[in-house]
């Protein structure tokens, strides 16, 4: 009887580990990663991120520093819908209480997950005024057929600390 | 002379008026802040909160120095605290934000787990305490405390953040109709919620500018429910619904040029009629007139001449400028003139 439990055990044990190790191979991921210098004569353009149907999960992060001007960045849904916006503007008044040494930096980050994305192609718009510094546009899709939220919170947690 | 008054205030009424006293005297003592009960993963975030005055709800997702108004460390009580008495008078949208370490003081941070701030309404003098509910962490599930407003503030939150958990599970299929349904549920929220600055916080997160092409008769509606609210918020929200109702200057500078050309085309029109109608023989002179009437009987020059006592040469020169005047060219064109 004992042989027995101890077989069972074993067996549950081994089963377990196939089953997450296997579960862990089974998605794909698809990073891209942009980085802009913007300066005060730089125009507005819109960064196109094709998102298909290989694809079930959809995580867009922008994010900026700038110490002048002002910059707007909107993502846009392949709809033409501002699914995310927000508004930097760097400068201005800087009172004795802030830290001096950062004086007029401001920085900004966004970042929106979908599951299941619309496909085509989404914008990230940026409508800078005489803004000067930088920007990071990051996207991550991931195939997950079996879109379980925990797993593709964990990688992307992973994701996470990998692009800090 | 010398007039003495004396107070008839009795030694028990003195007593019965020191609970009083002290009470005003507790209560004007009493500070007045925003306490806010979060905890804060210091080896990640600054321990120090900011908050800043949003001016109008077109800066709600703005991060700008020139929005913050104060800035508060920790306490030994892990509390951050802000006073309310230099706030202005009026109920004002505030941000509270933290930033990491080694970011700007100035940094925002929207969705995500690092997301960095909320929002709450104040005025003068508020009591205001935000915790977080318990088994939540950092920005997650807040509790506001002591200033009515804020309540309304926390149901629309929950409402944005079914929103966002729909862009993060739903499936493409019914995420549309499901995005549509909470719109409509912040929409009636904001119509029946009886805080105006939370009723119109609703709106601004719904995209009420889009939404206002499908049912202006809501927004028109909406405006005159609150047409006694005098704040910037609804100052700059009223302009941005009447910039819809109004027609483009564009318009009205085309309509304004083509009413002006048809003015001018009917004045000219009207005064060449007159001219038209005009009788060309009041053109001519008394001779040329007595001349063309001779003309008219079929009389040659020297006829004429004779007729009226001058030489043939004079009359060749009146018949000259009455071809001129009358724009004809024979003797037979002035037999063919009609008056």
């Amino acid at each position: 009887m004992k042989t027995l439990i101890k077989n069972a055990v074993c067996l549950i044990i081994l089963l377990t580990a196939v089953i997450v190790n296997g579960s862990g191979q089974e998605y794909v991921k698809l990073e891209r990663s942009r980085n802009l210098q913007l300066n005060n004569t730089s125009a507005g353009q819109e960064i196109s991120i094709n998102v298909t149907d290989e694809y079930n999960y959809l995580r867009i992060k922008v994010e900026g520093q700038f110490t002048m001007g002002s910059l707007l960045i909107e993502l846009i849904d392949p709809s033409g819908n501002i699914s995310r916006n927000f508004t930097i503007e760097a400068g201005g008044v800087n009172t004795s209480d802030i830290r001096a040494d950062r004086a007029g930096a401001v920085s900004g980050q966004m970042q929106k997950a979908f599951r299941n994305p619309a496909e085509g192609y989404w914008q990230v718009r940026i409508t800078p005024r005489k803004a000067t510094g930088s920007l990071r546009i990051y996207s991550l899709q991931i195939y997950n057929p079996r879109t379980d939220l925990i797993e593709l919170e964990q990688i992307e947690k992973d994701t996470d600390e990998h692009i800090g | 002379m010398n007039i003495s008054v004396r107070a008839p205030i009795s030694k028990k009424s003195i007593a019965a008026l020191v609970p009083f006293l002290l009470v005003s005297v507790s209560t004007s003592l009493a500070q007045h802040k925003i306490t806010v009960d979060i905890e804060t993963d210091t080896t990640i975030w600054a321990p120090v909160a900011y908050l800043s005055l949003i001016p109008d709800f077109n800066y709600l997702n703005t991060i700008s120095y020139n929005h913050i108004i104060e800035q508060s460390g920790i306490s030994k009580e892990g509390l951050y605290e802000f006073s309310t008495e230099y706030l202005p008078e009026e109920e004002h949208l505030y941000r509270v934000h933290f930033s990491k370490k080694g970011d700007p003081p100035a940094s925002l941070i929207l969705g995500g787990r690092d997301h960095n701030h909320f929002f709450l309404f104040a005025e003068r003098n508020s009591n205001i305490s935000v915790t977080v509910k318990s088994g939540n962490r950092f920005i997650n599930d807040l509790i506001f405390q002591g200033y009515s407003p804020n309540k309304a503030l926390q149901g629309i939150n929950t409402m944005l953040e079914a929103l966002d958990s729909i862009d993060q599970n739903g499936n493409i299929v019914n995420r549309e109709y499901a995005i549509e349904a909470i719109y409509e549920d912040i929409k009636t929220y904001a119509d029946t919620c009886s805080f105006p600055l939370p009723s119109l916080y609703a709106l601004y997160n719904i995209n009420y500018a889009k939404d206002y092409d499908n049912n202006p008769a809501f927004y028109r509606r909406y405006l005159h429910k609150w047409r006694s609210q005098k704040s910037l918020y609804f100052r700059e929200f009223r302009s941005s619904i009447r910039g819809e109702i109004k027609p483009s200057w564009l318009i009205v500078i085309i309509a304004g040029s083509v009413m002006l050309s048809i003015i001018l085309t009917m004045y000219l029109y009207s005064r060449l009629k007159k001219k038209n109608n005009k009788n060309p023989l009041s053109e001519l002179t008394i001779q040329e007139r007595k001349v063309f009437n001779l003309l008219k009987q079929g009389k040659s020059n020297k006829e004429i001449a004779e007729e009226c006592s001058v030489s043939v040469s004079t009359i060749k020169s009146h018949v000259n400028s009455i071809y001129s005047k009358l724009d004809v060219r024979s003797r037979r064109d002035i037999l063919d003139i009609e008056y």
